[in-house]
């Protein structure tokens, strides 16, 4: 017999396990399917284990580099045991997704495993090593999420050749690593992989890092950073192919117009990734889909079947996980008959390199686009915070764009120490349409790399305290 | 050949009515202007006549339902017979709720000529005055776009096309007062209009009854398991209000109000710093939503709460929509204590003189074929009043901070009737006699009670006056008809035990309330007119040497 709810999420990351529990919340009999792992990539071989993985390292890069001047002497070298590393990561994982699990048991969603797929707009199947049932809902939440582009002559084995999931799980710090593309994923990962020792060489097909993604400024400094740190950076680079050799991989790039080899062990392919718009056979239920893969949503989250919604990666850009939580809340807000919309003035993103980058609202560029011709900017670096200064971490700065006629926020782009964390600060301004004053007559406590922020909204009014400033024109 | 009938405009302001019952039934055949069905609405009970002659073929709703203006309430099916006085109708055109006047000329790009129509710009709004066109003839414009400014009682407002087209004529000019469901202008479907309105576009009207089901589905949040509270937009579809950009500066959760509310955030002029939308922006824009809230202090009383009630059990509770005079009602009394600082002073009066008055005048009446009730002597007594204490017949125009005395005497007095209370208006009482009055008096109570009192008849009273002495009670306080800033309250007539010259005496007294507004009248004004007026009272014939 087949079992019915109310609300079925098919997919358990970061949009499909909210969505569920919001669900259970406002009442709904729900149930949650998952394939692989409650989490998904975020939890589990994305987001979390990545952190771990930067952390740990981080530590390591500051024993080895800041702890003399500091004082702290260690006898002997800093090794590191990459099996207890990745060991102590699994546990950070696990943790985290034994979470979610007891999340779900304690609001009464139904979890079950295995791979779902529509069999009509109103019925799934789940398959599964226990055989097939099929499920009946009256609403469906699809959060399939997305999987990484795979490139013609890399495929995945996640052993030598390897997308994101494979280089979190080396349990042997490799020798040399070949990053394809410069984007997050892959400097986040060359970053912590230089720290341990590894030869690294980025191969991006742009003339920039992090292009498109981030403020211009801000890939500058994490960009110097690297270079400084040993990584080799091919810019307007191809990966065309590979071979095994005798002591491992080669990797032909064309650059150009000429042929590279780069020689490494391990490849690491990293261009993005695709929306699993093709699965769970949405056609079944009219599902449509995009040509990029998208299944097509309207501002609450609907697909064009009156009963299904999508949420998350596989309903367009930015496929961030904190976005896909976001949208988790309102479709089941929604479900309820509550007038919500996706209405949220910004996304924030943040890149994990070193330093960090983090962004909420406009570049520069976007601003102009979007006609606000005369702009405030300020900009501070963290050499002037006290706080940065005595982490011995003073690389980046903090950058304001503001709406010169009304002073609003527009946006804010933050490369230093915890620019993850302070661009939430950036965030809740943007929303509340603060204006540059809100922030600056804001105290901020001292001593504390958010004083910067402070003082960054001072700096775009064209007094702040700690830069020498010449007053602005009036 | 089938005829739709719909339910007419009823009156300024009335967009729906609760059928009352059919006076037709499936079957039956009908004449031209014949009555089909009585409507109820929140002024009074109003026959509804059939347009053409025809045989009756379907009722569209059942008694108690509430039916929108413009709805189709029956269909006809033209008899032989009533060809004649319908030689107008128009078969070709039956879902088009007005038939578009589809003169054969062919569109300059092939496409079919549409009306785009005044649409609902809130509730209780019914006209506009058109401030300019934003387009004219020729232009091409998009779906969605700003066509004209219309000024209504609240704010400016602009009016979009649903469509897509080329604008074909302008049918108003600039100062001219457009109704709500008036065509506009007329569009010519143009190449590019044609993907932004695939199917046959419903009037602009229709769309602007999204808000509504946003109001369902915010009430049906309160209860998690009625499921069924979607909405039907589709990807696709039009979500109102639509979706804020960044060009609106408000907070979120201020964002989220609004869409609870059915405000568009868009549309409102911000009063907070750098032109923010506050939370009070929205609150006060929804007495008039979608428009801009631009002149606060002219929509007091709308920044209402809207409070959800649930019951304990559902089956020992009975639910039924609060529609027509009682939704009347309930507004009006809500904006009046909400507007209006009242206070009230009671006193009693010794009316020996007055009840010895009208039982001589009792005969005298009768063969003027009336009689006499002490309201109309009161109603005398209150005018010869007020022109010592002109205040109490004021209003305070809070949005231009005047007060504006009135010069004539229009005094309404409540009537209890089976549909609840109403207010008919004695008009220009001080030039008529008590008799006049009477007759007046008896007639529109009659009415009312009917529900048959028009509109007009409840309008434009100064001052009113409440007879809650009628069916008991010693005082009361009774809410002023706001924009009016007294009420007189009359009570029933009682004996009184006194001694007089050191003997027991019974006199007739009877008490009164003047209940005020305190934002123009104090305490002791209050209490001086109380007694100036009681002082009349007592002695009817000071209101003879002070006729006019």
């Amino acid at each position: 017999m087949a079992q019915t709810f109310d609300v079925v999420v098919i997919g358990a990351g970061p949009g499909g396990y909210v969505a569920a529990i919001r669900a259970a919340q406002l009442g709904f009999k729900t149930a949650v399917i998952e394939r692989e792992f409650l989490g998904g990539v975020c939890l589990n071989v994305g987001c979390i284990p990545s952190k771990a993985m930067i952390t740990a390292t981080h530590l390591l890069h500051k024993a080895q580099h800041n702890f003399k001047d500091m004082g702290l002497m260690i006898k002997g070298d800093i090794t590191v045991d990459m099996k207890q590393l990745v060991t102590w990561k699994q546990s950070v994982c696990d943790k985290m997704s034994g979470g979610v699990k007891q999340l779900l048991k304690g609001y009464g969603v139904t979890h079950i495993p295995g791979e779902a797929n529509f069999k009509n707009s109103k019925e799934i199947t789940v398959k599964s090593s226990a055989g097939e049932d099929t499920i009946q809902a009256k609403y469906f939440i699809v959060a399939t999420g997305s999987r990484p582009i795979e490139i013609p002559g890399f495929k995945f084995d996640e052993k030598d050749i390897c997308s994101s999931t494979g280089a979190l799980a080396f349990d042997t710090i490799p020798k040399r690593v070949a990053v394809i593309g410069g984007g997050y994923i892959g400097l986040e990962i060359s970053s912590y992989l230089r720290k341990l020792g590894t030869e690294v060489t980025v191969i991006e097909a742009q003339s920039a890092l992090l292009a498109g993604v981030v403020d211009p400024d801000c890939a500058q400094i994490v960009e110097r950073k690297l270079k400084k740190a040993g990584v080799n950076i091919m810019y307007g680079a191809k990966a065309k192919g590979q071979k095994k050799a005798k002591d491992g991989y080669e990797v032909t790039v064309e650059i150009n117009g000429k042929e590279e080899v780069v020689k490494c062990d391990k490849i690491l392919v990293t261009v993005g990734r695709r929306p699993n718009g093709d699965q769970a056979n949405l056609k079944a239920a009219g599902i449509a889909v995009d040509e990029r893969g998208f299944i097509k949503v309207d501002a609450q989250r609907r697909t064009n079947v009156q009963n299904i919604f999508a949420i998350g990666d596989v309903a367009g850009q930015p496929m961030l996980a904190h976005k896909a939580s976001h949208e988790g809340v309102l479709v089941a807000e929604v479900i309820s008959g509550q007038n919500r919309v996706y209405d949220a003035k910004t996304v924030p993103a943040v890149v994990f390199t070193d330093p960090e980058i983090a962004s909420a609202g406009m570049t520069e560029a976007e601003a102009k686009a979007k006609g606000f011709t005369d702009l405030l900017i300020g900009k501070v670096p963290f050499g002037a915070n006290g706080r940065a200064v005595s982490m011995m971490e003073t690389d980046g700065f903090i950058k304001m764009i503001a709406d010169k006629k009304t002073h609003v926020l527009l946006g804010v782009h933050i490369v230093g120490p915890e620019a993850s964390n302070l661009i939430s600060e950036a965030v809740l301004a943007i929303e509340m349409g603060a204006r540059m004053e809100d922030i600056a007559l804001s105290i901020h406590p001292h001593p504390t790399l958010g004083e910067a922020m402070m003082e960054t909204a001072e700096a775009t009014l064209g007094h702040a305290i700690h830069i020498i400033q010449k007053p602005l024109p009036k | 050949m089938a005829t739709e009938v719909k339910l007419p405009e009823l009156g300024e302001g009335v967009t729906e009515g609760e059928l009352v019952k059919w006076l037709v039934k499936p079957g039956d055949s009908v004449k031209a202007d014949q009555p089909i069905a009585e409507v109820l609405t929140d002024k009074a009970t109003v026959e509804v006549p059939s347009p053409v002659a025809g045989v009756v073929k379907d009722l569209k709703f059942k008694a108690g339902d509430v039916v929108k203006v413009g709805s189709t309430m029956i269909t006809l099916e033209g008899g032989a017979s009533a060809a004649a006085s319908a030689p107008a109708a128009k078969p070709a055109a039956p879902t088009a709720s007005t038939p578009a006047p589809q003169a054969a000329k062919p569109a300059a790009g092939g496409g079919k000529v549409q009306d785009i129509k005044l649409p609902e710009l809130g509730e209780g709004v019914t006209e506009g005055e058109l401030v300019k066109w934003l387009v004219k003839p020729g232009d091409s414009v998009k779906a969605d776009q700003a066509i004209a400014e219309v000024l209504t009682d609240k704010a400016t407002v602009e009016v979009p096309t649903p469509v897509a087209g080329i604008v074909k004529d302008l049918k108003f000019k600039t100062g001219e007062v457009v109704k709500v469901g008036s065509t506009m202008i007329t569009l010519e479907g143009g190449a590019g209009a044609a993907p932004s309105a695939p199917t046959a576009q419903p009037p602009a009207g229709a769309q602007r009854e999204v808000p509504a089901s946003a109001h369902a589905n915010f009430a049906a949040a309160h209860s998690p398991s009625h499921s069924a509270a979607v909405s039907t937009h589709s990807a696709s579809g039009a979500i109102f209000p639509p979706v804020a950009d960044s060009k609106v500066l408000a907070t979120p959760a201020t964002r989220r109000l609004a869409r609870e509310m059915g405000v568009d955030i868009n549309s409102l002029n911000g009063s907070g710093l750098a032109g923010r939308v506050t939370r009070e922006d929205v609150l006060s824009a929804k007495g008039g939503a979608p428009m801009a809230a631009k002149a606060p202090a002219a929509t007091p009383g709308l920044s209402i709460p809207k409070p959800a009630y649930q019951g304990p059990a559902g089956a020992a509770e009975e639910r039924v929509p609060l529609i027509g005079i009682r939704k009347k009602i309930a507004e009006n009394m809500q904006r009046s204590k909400h507007v209006i600082p009242h206070f009230t002073i009671m006193d009693e009066a010794k009316v020996d003189a007055m009840v010895a008055m009208r039982e001589s005048l009792k005969e005298h009446a009768e063969k003027n074929g009336t009689k006499i009730t002490y309201l109309p002597i009161v109603m005398k007594a209150l005018i010869a009043t007020i022109r010592e204490f002109p205040m109490f017949n004021a209003s305070i125009d809070d949005a231009a901070g005047e007060i504006v005395y009135k010069k004539y005497f229009n005094l309404g007095f409540a009537a209890d009737t089976p549909n609840g209370l109403v207010v008919p208006v004695i008009k220009n009482a001080d030039q008529k006699t008590i008799l006049e009055i009477s007759k007046e008096i008896l007639d529109l109570s009659k009415r009312a009670r009917d529900g048959k009192l028009k509109p007009d008849e409840m309008k434009g009273a100064t001052i009113t006056v409440t007879n809650i002495g009628s069916i008991g009670g010693t005082y009361a306080t009774p809410v002023i008809n706001h924009p009016e800033v007294a009420i007189l309250g009359m009570y029933k007539i009682d004996e009184k035990p006194v001694i007089k010259d050191g003997q027991l005496k019974a006199i007739k007294v009877m008490n009164y309330t003047m209940t005020a507004d305190h934002r123009l009248i104090d305490g002791a004004i209050a209490a001086r007119f109380l007694a100036a007026f009681i002082a009349r009272i007592e002695n009817p014939a000071k209101l003879l040497v002070e006729l006019v």
